[in-house]
């Protein structure tokens, strides 16, 4: 019985910690994706999406 | 008990002036009215004609050389503007002539935020007699709704990844990162500094000088520098010069600033001319070229010059765009908590039922 509660304390644990590293990564990759499209300087990328930063309120442009 | 007095006597008088300055800073009085009406002024996109009623003490309009120095709005604690550096700085820095208390300014408003027109009006005794103006722009509405739509967005993404984190569906997570990733490739073509049009309007150094002639009078313009820079006024002088030894006929300059790439004007004003140095300050608040006119007015002759400014602009702050990130990631991030809390709690529910 013991043993038994132990395992399913440790897969809970480890869902969650799961749970918490695929949500860093999305996190992560939206986060990327947003500052590639609003925030660099990178030309190929400032420019085509300048209209979009202007659009958006709280987004600054330069 | 000398000493006591002197100094009570220094303190009086201190009050006495001070007083006596703000007594006479309160004499003239501006009212603004802009076309459009300031409801429907949009940030950086609605040329707009402000103009200032001044009056002096006897609500009397007045008639003279006056100095409008046009402050920027501050910068907001939280949700920032479009243009960072543009925030409390100066915008126009100009002597004008107020014909019937009117002066006119035609400008594009940068950002939202209240701006604060200061107007000087010199005495004939010497001094000045200052009065201050404000007026509000609100944010362009279709950008608050954008927001709206990006962050609704942004919830709904984070929604529908804590459920799929929840229902420990990987590869659904991992499906989603790899399509968001694809979809930088096709990025939108033309825009600003576009390849369409570089010919057009390239950033490239330009003159700092011009000089104009009539029959009898000659005007030159200097530039302090040869290119403009987000973030400050770029100084300029105008000295006129009358040929003949004459004196100089009642004498102005139109001043016209087109933004280069979209051709659509940026500021519109008059500065009177006379005899001697004209100094004038404008901030151009987009990092792109403008075609600047100057347009000698002297009597009944007229002679115009363009040339091609180029502006340079920066980068905002790291702080900034960090800020603006992390508001834009909350969302996601409440989205994301929001699902996967609801998918457990489904979950334990279900369990719950199935034991009992």
């Amino acid at each position: 019985m013991y043993h038994h509660e132990t395992q399913t304390e440790q897969a809970h644990s480890s869902i969650w910690q799961h749970a918490v590293v695929q949500m860093a990564i999305v996190l992560f990759v939206v986060g990327i994706v947003l500052w590639a499209i609003l925030f660099t300087n990178y030309p190929p990328l400032h420019d085509p999406f300048h209209e979009l930063r202007h659009a958006l309120y709280i987004v600054p442009c330069h | 008990m000398t000493r006591i007095r002197w100094f009570v006597l220094v303190i009086v008088l201190g009050v006495v002036s001070v007083w006596g300055m703000r007594a006479q800073a309160a004499t003239l009085d501006v009212r603004l009215t802009t076309n459009p009406p300031v409801q429907a002024i949009i940030p950086d996109e609605t040329f707009t004609t402000t103009t200032l009623e001044v009056r002096d003490e006897n609500g009397a309009p007045l008639n003279g050389l006056v100095w409008v120095h046009l402050r920027t709005p501050r910068a907001p604690r939280v949700l920032g503007t479009d243009f960072p550096y543009v925030e409390d700085t100066l915008l126009l820095d100009l002597p004008a002539q107020a014909r019937d208390g009117r002066i006119e300014l035609g400008l594009v408003y940068p950002i939202r935020g209240t701006y604060t027109f200061d107007v000087e009006a010199p005495l004939p005794e010497g001094g000045v007699r200052t009065a201050r103006a404000t007026l509000t722009i609100q944010e362009n509405p279709a950008e608050v709704r954008n927001f709206i739509v990006v962050v609704a967005g942004l919830f709904g993404i984070g929604l529908l990844a804590g459920f799929f984190i929840a229902s420990n569906s990987r590869h659904v997570v991992l499906g989603g990162v790899l399509f968001v990733l694809i979809g930088l490739f096709p990025a939108p073509a033309g825009a600003h500094g576009g390849t369409d049009n570089q010919a057009s309007a390239e950033n490239v150094p330009g003159d700092t000088s011009w000089v104009l002639e009539g029959t009898t009078w000659r005007v030159e313009g200097v530039l302090d520098a040869p290119t403009a820079r987000v973030g400050e006024p770029l100084g300029m002088r105008f000295t006129a010069t009358s040929l003949d030894g004459q004196p100089l006929p009642p004498a102005s300059i139109v001043v016209e600033a087109i933004h280069a790439e979209d051709e659509i004007p940026i500021y519109r004003f008059t500065i009177p001319l006379q005899e001697g140095d004209v100094p004038a300050a404008v901030h151009f608040f987009d990092g792109a070229p403008h075609d600047v006119r100057y347009t000698v007015v002297v009597g009944d002759e007229q002679a115009t010059y363009t040339m091609r400014l180029p502006v340079e602009g920066f980068s905002p702050p790291l702080w900034t765009k960090v800020r603006a990130l992390l508001i834009l990631l909350t969302p996601l991030l409440a989205g994301m908590l929001l699902g996967y809390g609801l998918v457990r709690r489904t979950r334990r529910r279900l369990v719950v039922g199935t034991y009992a």
